[in-house]
């Protein structure tokens, strides 16, 4: 019988071991769910768990030899509670939607599954995807599994914190302004945001529509490639949605990124690098860049002005399409309905009794933004600095190939830390959210160690250019990267000959 | 302070959103620091600047062909929804009873 923890297994290894005829696609879903049953209950990474779903799917694989070429043939995976699945409910972690079944999948859980790739559970998020610690969530909390008192980030904490704590070997997640990367960072592991577009939003419960964007969680930068592959489509379902140059060609690309990174430039933008940066996380990130150097890339500092006025400008522009996208939620024809003597009073229960304090405040200063009076001066406003943002990006990207910072300007902090006070909060994003106002790719992958905790280095690149980023991170991780050791799952991954059966 | 409470209510009620008065005064407070912290965008001149909206968005729409399809889950989507009656999604009466009489013949 099996010599090895199957769940260990990065994506790649477990597609060698299922092509190979090693193992089965049932043994690998039983690996992840009994994974799941020892150590949730204290991590709180799922909100629900399809053990029958999973099992039947993976067993009538087995039966017809599965996905021919799905690249995620027989791979377990988490999905956040954000994206519909006909199966488990798709509850965004607030009561509003607690009991809510979505008739349809998404285009990103059908095309994952028409690759193979087997849904085994709902994670845990800040509700509605408005946070950074998944302490927002309706239902419970969700741990650090490097250390369980701090938080694994967020809002798709739940979905780092199942691939940090090896449950899966991919979680998918969404990002409005850093919610893949930032998690990633926390955990220890590959996050990425792609160019927004190439990833279907459809089936994807709307924050806002003009920064959401899907993308995986995964524990090495060729797992995360893979999974790309099977979500980048252009979707007619989704307007926004493009035809990706290299999509179908990401893994195919990392495995064949070589061993240096000779011409390359690369820039340090230093207002990255300023006061509000833990000063430890801007060593790891000047590690970093001698990592960058030392592969032979050319690594230059560089200046992005405007910098700082993203995040204000973030917050109103995702706040006022926050407050326009969750007016559905109306207790008419969704989800939660508290009752009240005339219409109004039945939306104003509703949404009263339905929405958490984070959401509330989020349509409430959306709400103030966009109304009569404030839209010039806030939501117009937001919305050209956020032309000046992308100007400054574009401009940077005629010097550079790719841009290098922190992934957040601290190391995973204390569950209940922050959350009486919403600015400190936010601030978490204060790195992620230029790529979201953009809709560039970018990509957290680790970078080393603050206190033993893991912290993640960011790498941007121009709209379209995933695959770059792809290529550069898998070879800085190749060399020089640190994954794996967690004090859960001592050890690094598993390389070869651990499945000696 | 009373006064931002006073902006605080008038906007839950345009979110409608029923808030206590406890959550009335936490709002109104951290809107208040918020809206400090946000109002740092004065600082920047930028009248010139045409507004961005969308990091995709082009010149054009986006058009798609006038297709008819299959896929109907109207059905499915009303099984979601909290109260219906013969696909009829309710709600508390809107009109009032003495309106109504008289006026079917109208519509």
């Amino acid at each position: 019988m099996m010599t090895c923890d199957l769940s260990r297994l990065t994506l790649m290894q477990m597609r060698e071991l299922i092509d190979a005829g090693e193992v089965s696609r049932e043994e690998l879903v039983r690996a992840a769910l009994s994974a799941v049953a020892e150590g949730d209950e204290v991590l709180g990474a799922f909100l629900e768990v399809d053990e029958e779903g999973a099992l039947a799917a993976a067993r009538a694989a087995d039966n017809t030899g599965g996905q021919t070429g799905g690249v995620l043939d027989g791979i377990p995976y988490a999905a956040k509670a954000n994206i519909c699945s006909r199966r488990m409910t798709t509850n965004c972690a607030s009561y509003m939607l607690a009991d809510y079944r979505s008739p349809f999948d998404a285009k990103v859980v059908a095309s994952t599954g028409s690759a193979g790739g087997i849904l085994l559970g709902k994670t845990n998020m800040d509700e509605f995807a408005m946070g950074s610690s998944t302490e927002n969530s309706a239902f419970h909390k969700t741990r650090n599994p490097w250390d369980l008192d701090r938080v694994p980030g967020g809002s798709s904490g739940g979905s780092a914190a199942s691939v940090a704590a090896n449950y899966v070997p991919a979680a998918l997640g969404s990002d409005t302004g850093g919610s893949i990367r930032q998690p990633a960072s926390f955990c220890g592991v590959v996050g990425m945001k792609p160019t927004y577009g190439s990833v279907s939003r459809y089936g994807l419960i709307a924050f806002a529509s003009s920064l959401d964007q899907i993308g995986p969680l995964t524990r090495t930068v060729h797992d995360c490639a893979a999974v790309l592959d099977a979500l980048v489509l252009r979707d007619k379902r989704d307007s926004t949605s493009i035809s990706h140059p290299d999509s179908g060609r990401f893994s195919e690309s990392v495995a064949a990124s070589g061993e240096d990174l000779r011409g390359w430039r690369v820039g340090l933008p230093r207002e990255y690098l300023g006061d509000g940066i833990d000063p430890r996380i801007r060593e790891v990130v000047r590690g970093a860049a001698d990592g960058f150097t030392g592969l032979g890339a050319e690594v230059r500092e560089c200046s992005l002005p405007h910098t700082d006025y993203a995040l204000p400008a973030y917050y109103i522009i995702a706040s006022a399409e926050a407050s326009s996208n969750l007016a559905r939620f109306d207790g008419v024809r969704y989800g939660m309905r508290t009752e009240g003597e005339s219409v109004l009073d039945l939306y104003l229960n509703s949404r009263g009794e339905g929405f958490g304090p984070e959401v509330k405040r989020r349509v409430m200063l959306g709400t103030f933004a966009l109304s009569a009076g404030y839209y010039d001066a806030y939501y117009l406003k937001a919305a050209r600095t956020r032309r000046m943002i992308v100007r400054e990006l574009e401009q940077a990207f005629s010097d550079f190939d790719l841009l290098l910072t922190p992934t957040t300007p601290m190391p995973a902090f204390g569950i209940g830390e922050r959350v009486e006070d919403p600015l400190a909060m936010y601030m978490a994003d204060i790195c992620t959210i230029p790529a979201n106002m953009a809709g560039i790719p970018a990509i957290s992958i680790p970078g080393g160690r603050v206190d033993g905790l893991p912290v993640g280095i960011q790498l941007m690149a121009p709209r379209f250019a995933d695959e770059r980023l792809l290529r550069a991170a898998a070879v800085y991780e190749r060399v020089t990267g640190d994954r794996g050791a967690n004090p859960l799952c001592p050890g690094d991954v598993p390389t070869e000959g651990v499945c000696d059966r | 302070m009373d006064h931002v409470k006073q902006q605080a209510a008038y906007v839950a009620r345009l979110a409608h959103l029923r808030l206590s008065g406890a959550e009335l005064k936490t709002m109104a407070r951290d809107m208040e620091s918020i809206l400090d912290y946000i109002g740092r965008l004065e600082e920047l001149e930028l009248d010139e600047v045409q507004p961005l909206f969308n990091p995709a968005a082009a010149d054009d729409n986006v058009w798609r062909e006038d297709e008819t399809g299959t896929d109907d889950i109207s059905d499915e989507f009303l099984r979601g929804a909290p109260d219906v009656r013969d696909r009829y999604l309710m709600v508390p009466q809107v009109v009032a009873s003495d309106e109504v009489e008289g006026e079917d013949d109208d519509m």
